[in-house]
């Protein structure tokens, strides 16, 4: 009931902001929040835990007797009208419903709901962490986007100062028509570039807003942040995190409980003889599924068991799989960041060198001399590129830097735990 | 006759119920030595990780198994009753400067880098002391060695 309450609060508040078209001004803080509660993919992912959370109520309950009358009517006439095995086989037949309890494969079946459940946590946590990082790294972008921007916007209007320079020297005999056709070309490109932009800024924000759970159309405006001192940054070693991005990985967690599941799945097979248990093993359980049970002691007992075997063999190597893709990401990432820890000083450089070279062909045009008009302009491009490099690499550094939280699971991540533990509040 | 056989399997039962407390006593505090012994070997790598993790991960476990398992909580407020509060303490639990001191050594580059079981030992504490009868509870309180 709790659960229908939610969903309807979900939508109705979805509805009641498809009736504003404000513009909403959002920050990291309440990008993190909002993906925890509104995103509909994080939701979809609570509401499948909450199914495989009932679902071991469901597996335990059915240990209880049920009543099946049309079985009952079936077994009471195959005692008395003597059936194929007589009264004995009419008892049997009723044991699955009357005592379920006695079907030892029931009791496995609800050890790997349980295990299934926790499986389907660590799945949620891992969700939850990509929708959050994803998000993040949309905020950042945007406001890359918007400060590519603004150096656009400044750069159009120091390229337009050159312009006017050169059409006046052109006047005057004193440069060639070339000259500025090629200033009007990059200005016209530059136009071009601050129209694809804008575009990709809206299409960050509605992606953002429908991760954020908004509804289409909401204009959502990103708050500045907290740039860190780069300056201070340090080289990253990989031998650090190695421990620490595998043992809290809940990509790893998950695969775990799935092996520890399928020792409760071979147990089945070795005791099919006392009856197969008819219980679903949930959503997760599908891995299982097509595992021969035999429903009896028969000959291919033996190899249903090696074929269960087998597949707790290929989850392990499926773990291990994931346990390097971890270990892959962290090294790439480190590597990464190591990279741009010493590209960035080389940049910053380059920024200065390139600004300071355009500032002194400025001065000298000031003072009359005659400079080349081709050299303002390379001069010009020399700073937009070593601007544009600088903020990507600022930028980078932000994502670089939540993406080894994600790993770790720290910082934003570390709310992980309060993510699942306001899930299991509203389970209840 | 029928009675001297009840109290022999009495007795047996008690007995084994209190080896069972004490073989998890014991490999908790195997644990904790290690655990100790690793403490200053900065930076931590895989092996030191795990040692502490295997620690952190076992305190949590027997904090979980007492309070979870009734018969396993009795066993251990009658075991407890037995013995020096101040010895069970220092044997199974690391000190608040030796947590610290962990605490501190997993943190590089500002990111904390140990399992996330450090972070929750006050947790498992607190489970140990919840699942202790009232009595024991003050006597845990009082005792330098147990906080």
């Amino acid at each position: 009931m709790r659960k229908i309450i939610l969903a309807a609060i979900f939508l109705i508040s979805g509805q009641s902001w498809a009736q504003t078209n404000e513009e909403i001004e959002i920050n990291l803080k309440q990008v993190v929040d909002k993906v925890s509660t509104e995103n509909y993919t994080v939701y979809q992912t609570s509401l499948r835990v909450y199914q495989a959370k009932e679902s071991i109520t469901v597996a335990r309950m059915n240990l209880l007797p049920r009543l099946n009358l049309w079985k009952l009517a079936s077994a009471a006439i195959e005692i008395f009208a003597g059936g194929p095995v007589g009264a004995a086989g009419g008892a049997f037949s009723i044991v699955e419903d009357i005592a379920p309890f006695l079907v030892p494969a029931n009791w496995f079946r609800v050890s790997q709901t349980k295990l299934f459940y926790q499986a389907d946590l660590e799945g949620y946590k891992a969700l939850w962490a990509n929708e959050v990082l994803t998000s993040k790294a949309l905020y950042h972008h945007i406001l890359l986007d918007s400060s590519l921007k603004d150096h656009i916007l400044k750069s159009r209007n120091d390229l337009e100062k050159i312009y006017r320079i050169v059409r006046v020297r052109e006047t005057f005999g004193g440069a060639s028509q070339m000259v500025s056709q090629e200033i009007k070309i990059r200005l016209l490109a530059l136009e071009e570039d601050l129209r694809a932009l804008e575009v990709l800024i809206s299409e960050e924000e509605s992606l953002l807003g429908f991760m954020m759970g908004y509804p289409t159309g909401t204009r959502l405006k990103v708050s500045s942040i907290e740039m860190p001192d780069y300056d201070s940054l340090e080289h990253l070693n990989y031998e650090d995190f190695d421990f620490r991005a595998v043992d809290v990985s809940p990509e790893i967690k998950q695969f775990q409980y799935f092996i520890d599941a399928a020792d409760y799945a071979r147990k089945e097979v070795v005791y099919s003889f006392l009856g197969a248990s008819s219980l679903s093993r949930g959503l997760n359980g599908g891995i299982f599924d097509s595992l021969p049970v035999q429903t009896g002691l028969g000959f291919g007992t033996g190899a249903s068991i090696r074929i269960v075997k087998t597949q707790k063999e290929i989850l392990k190597v499926q773990k291990k799989a994931v346990e390097e893709t971890v270990r892959r990401s962290l090294n790439l990432l480190v590597n990464n960041y190591n990279l741009d820890v010493d590209n960035y000083k080389n940049l910053k450089n380059r920024v200065y060198l390139a600004k300071n070279g355009l500032k002194q062909l400025y001065q000298r045009i000031e003072f009359g001399e005659n400079v080349e008009s081709l050299q303002l302009i390379e001069s010009s491009r020399n700073v937009i590129e070593a601007e544009v490099a600088l903020f990507s690499v600022m930028f980078r550094f932000l994502n670089s830097e939540d993406k080894l939280s994600r790993l770790i699971f720290h910082g934003d991540y570390a709310k992980a735990k309060e993510a699942l533990k306001r899930m299991q509040e509203e389970e209840k | 006759m029928k009675r001297i056989f009840i109290l022999m399997i009495f007795i047996v039962n008690t007995a084994i119920a209190q080896s069972d407390i004490t073989s998890m006593i014991v490999d908790v505090s195997k644990l904790k030595i290690e655990a100790e012994a690793t403490l200053g070997a900065t930076p931590y790598r895989a092996k030191e990780h795990q040692v502490i993790k295997n620690y952190f991960v076992g305190i949590n476990e027997f904090a979980t198994q007492i309070r979870d398992n009734s018969r396993t909580n009795r066993r251990f407020n009658s075991y407890l009753s037995g013995q020096d509060m101040a010895k069970f303490c220092s044997e199974t639990l690391i000190n608040i400067e030796n947590w610290n001191q962990i605490k501190t050594n997993c943190t590089r580059n500002r990111f904390f880098l140990c399992t996330e079981d450090v972070n929750e030992y006050p947790d498992s504490k607190k489970i140990i002391s919840e699942t202790l009868s009232t009595d024991l509870l003050q006597i845990f309180k009082n005792t330098p060695e147990c906080e």
